[in-house]
């Protein structure tokens, strides 16, 4: 299930508060420029993955936007959480690991995050019916183009 | 005894005999007078005697019924251009029939407006589309005074109509016409040439008076039908003001059909007034040559020599009139079509053309069906599958040739690949485990025909199937173009030239599914990539950018594909939020990617630089208002994606 935008900012300031994307924010002037004064969190969420000159750096190296935001590994954990694939018990392990922050930050990490209200109220959420859909890749509709006969358009219906 | 076919001659002969004696001679005002053939003595002359006697009595009937049928033209004509018809009244004061239809209507049209006025006063107080109920409530306003006068504007239009028709038609019609008729048949009585001269004579003019009764009543039906549908549309008159109050939309004309609805009202109005103008002008004309023939023909004695030469003299005035009514109902619009239907009936029947007739209804009916096949969608069911089917299913040892042009062939071909496809998943485990080439022969086989097939159209017929092509499935028409053998320019040529054949033969819904096509195909769609395709709708006057935001979520997600995504950043920029949003929930894995890399990922250079332009413009303030609005909503659209990406990966 997608997260709110209201858990976005939340992500966003635990992000601040901790200083976590410190690093990649301070090295970019565009970004740093982007983001000042933007008082909706979620916002700056959203324009740093738009404008961010580092982060773009760095994915045209190869990382994936995971691998480089510790707000984007943050989400994946309360995504999870939220799915119920992972539980409150779960989090300092993966917090430790994902975000790469000592033990008191983590802990104060695991306790904001349980004192989310918003969290909670999107974990107790009754599941919906998710759309099920196939899943039809561009390679597998690719494999459709007929190519016998470039007059034959009917090649395509014998298929 | 039993009286057979010719004891019933026999004895209408006698019969007729006693009526009109061969050798007897009377008058009577406006009845054909049948002359005395001369003596006959039936005992020396029986045959002579019969003949003349058969040859009188047809005389004498048609002599009787011609001017009878041309009297009654008159009289009608007469009727329907009288006083008491064109000066039927149009207010509920002084008509009964419209006081009781038009008090319904009009407060069916006032409570109609009531409920508007609730709908305009909740839109203001909510300031939804504000400004718009705000004009709207003027129209409104001066609508429900007016509703309540509708008869008196419409009487008022009427009897501006009347007024110069009746100026035209002053003494009615004049019934010299019959009165020379019946002349003509006294004349033919007394023929001495002979009873073929008579019997032709009596035919021609025969018809000549039946072709002018027709047109005699064709008038009166056009008066008379004039003056009841202006009744209806005077009594429908409140609710087709109304509904100029509400903004057009279809579905504000699906609930007011035809006349109910203000532009088909005021079209009809108008046209069924001044009908009777043009109309009264032939017939007034045509009124005085026929007076002034009659004259002169009255002064010099009708003869047998001239039978030819009043006739020709008279049909001048019917033909007159004839062309007058057609340039009537032709310059009527609708009523032009309505009339002159009946109009076409009519003259068919009376001028022996009901073949032709006959067939143009059949044609029309025909036509009728076919387009209503159309709209229900029975014809999608055997689109590009049906034609594909007929060229790959076409056998030579077939009884008939299959053909593209014939809608029951294409079924027949559709439901050939149907079957084919069905069986093709149906038998492909057991046939690939007993003998795996089966299937592949099969494929090939049919692919074989479908080429030996194609080659035995012409180009023409080429031409034509690929139009019929593009109409049905666009998409499939441009990648049907693309052959993995070969080269890179070889199939840009091809896909380039399928193209140019959408842009000539394509509308603008085809162009645009084109233009998505082409975008996911850049590599074929010109040499210049991307600024090829958008150089190609520029050609083509496709407002890509507006049909973008104004696709439906849906279908942006089925139509717009991954590849096009990537190569066309003119798809990204324009496409609506709620479609992204609907791509990025149920599209492909390929085109969430797709999305993700060009807007939030690592190749979202461009779309970032259009979204700093727009916000660059949005506060240049050398620019106009508008100019840096639409700048703001161009950014804000982006943004929007941007986010739900953001959220929903």
């Amino acid at each position: 299930m997608p997260l709110t935008k209201q858990t976005i900012s939340f992500i966003e300031e635990i992000m601040i508060k901790y200083g976590l994307e410190d690093k990649l924010i301070e090295n970019d002037a565009l970004l740093k420029n982007k983001i000042s004064g933007v008082e909706d969190l979620s916002e700056r969420a959203v324009l740093k993955l738009l404008f961010g000159e580092k982060i773009k750096e760095q994915e045209m190296a190869g990382k994936s936007l995971e691998d480089i935001l510790p707000s984007m590994r943050l989400k994946r954990i309360l995504e999870k959480l939220v799915d119920k694939k992972i539980s409150y018990k779960d989090l300092p392990g993966l917090i430790k690991s994902g975000l790469s922050t000592d033990q008191s930050m983590t802990d104060e990490i695991v306790k904001l995050i349980e004192n989310n209200t918003e969290l909670h109220a999107a974990i107790n959420k009754p599941v919906e019916n998710k759309i099920v859909e196939e899943e039809i890749t561009e390679e597998e509709s690719a494999q459709k183009i007929i190519t016998e006969n470039k007059k034959s358009i009917g090649n395509e219906l014998l298929k | 005894m039993k009286i057979t076919n010719f004891y019933k001659i026999l004895l209408i002969v006698a019969v007729a005999f006693i009526i009109f004696p061969a050798a007897n001679t009377y008058a009577a005002d406006n009845v054909a007078v049948i002359a005395n053939p001369g003596s006959c003595d039936l005992l020396l002359h029986p045959l002579e005697c019969v003949s003349s006697g058969i040859i009188n009595t047809i005389i004498n009937i048609a002599g009787i019924l011609a001017p009878a049928a041309l009297r009654i033209g008159e009289y009608f004509l007469n009727a329907a251009i009288s006083g008491d018809v064109l000066g039927a009244g149009f207010t509920p004061d002084s008509n009964e029939y419209i006081a009781t239809g038009w008090g319904i209507v009009r407060n069916l049209a006032n409570a109609a407006l009531v409920i508007g006025l609730v709908v305009i006063a909740v839109s203001i107080i909510l300031g939804y589309q504000e400004n718009q109920a705000k004009k709207i409530l003027l129209n409104f306003i001066i609508i429900a005074l007016l509703i309540n006068f509708t008869p008196v504007i419409c009487g008022f239009i009427i009897d501006g109509a009347n007024i110069l028709t009746k100026s035209m038609m002053t003494g009615g019609i004049d019934d010299s016409y019959s009165k020379s008729i019946s002349n003509l048949f006294v004349i033919i009585g007394n023929m001495k040439g002979g009873w073929i001269d008579q019997l032709a004579l009596t035919i021609v003019v025969t018809f000549f008076s039946l072709f002018a009764t027709v047109i005699y009543l064709l008038y009166a039906l056009l008066f008379f039908g004039r003056i009841v549908i202006l009744w209806i549309l005077v009594i429908v008159s409140p609710i087709a003001f109304a509904t100029k109050v509400f903004p057009q939309s279809k579905y504000i004309r699906n609930f007011f059909p035809s006349v109910t609805y203000w532009d088909d009202w005021w079209e009809s109005f108008i046209q069924w007034c001044v009908i009777g103008i043009p109309a009264g002008m032939s017939i007034y004309l045509s009124n005085t040559m026929i007076a002034k023939i009659a004259s002169t023909s009255n002064s010099t004695a009708a003869t047998e020599a001239n039978i030819f030469g009043i006739l020709i003299g008279y049909s001048i005035p019917f033909i007159f009139l004839l062309a007058g009514f057609f340039i009537s109902i032709s310059s009527g619009g609708k009523v032009g079509t309505f009339v002159g239907g009946v109009a076409t009936g009519a003259w068919a029947v009376s001028g022996g053309r009901a073949a032709n007739w006959g067939r143009e209804k059949i044609k029309a009916g025909g036509e009728w069906v076919e387009g209503r096949t159309a709209a229900t969608g029975s014809y999608i069911k055997e689109g590009a599958a049906g034609i594909a089917g007929v060229i790959a299913m076409d056998k030579t040892d077939q009884p008939r040739p299959l053909s593209v042009f014939n809608k029951e062939d294409r079924e027949a071909g559709r439901q050939a690949i149907s079957g084919w496809k069905k069986r093709v998943v149906q038998d492909t485990p057991l046939k690939y485990l007993t003998n795996p080439p089966a299937l592949e022969k099969d494929k090939e086989a049919a692919m074989e025909n479908y080429n030996k097939n194609w080659n035995r159209y012409n180009q023409n017929d080429r031409d034509k199937i690929e139009k019929m092509l593009i109409d049905k499935d666009t998409s499939l028409f441009l990648k049907g173009g693309i052959d993995k053998d070969k080269t890179p320019e070889e199939n840009s040529r091809e896909y380039q030239r399928r193209l140019a054949s959408v842009g000539l033969h394509g509308g603008e819904k085809t162009k645009f599914e084109a233009y998505l096509h082409a975008s996911g195909n850049t590599q074929f769609a010109g040499m210049g990539g991307i600024q090829a395709v958008n150089e190609w709708a520029t050609k083509n006057k496709i407002d890509a950018p507006k049909k973008l935001r104004s696709m439906s979520a849906k279908d942006a997600r089925e139509k717009i594909g991954a590849d096009a995504i990537r190569q066309n950043p003119e798809i990204l920029r324009n496409m609506g939020e709620k479609a992204a949003f609907n791509i990025l929930q149920q599209g492909s894995v390929e085109q969430r990617k797709a999305i993700k890399e060009k807007t939030i990922g690592r190749d979202n250079a461009l779309f970032t630089k259009y979204m700093q332009d727009q916000l660059n413009i949005s506060t240049d303030r050398t620019l106009t208002e508008d100019q840096r609005e639409e700048a703001e909503m161009n950014y804000n659209r982006c943004y929007k994606i941007a986010e739900e990406v953001h959220i929903n990966t």
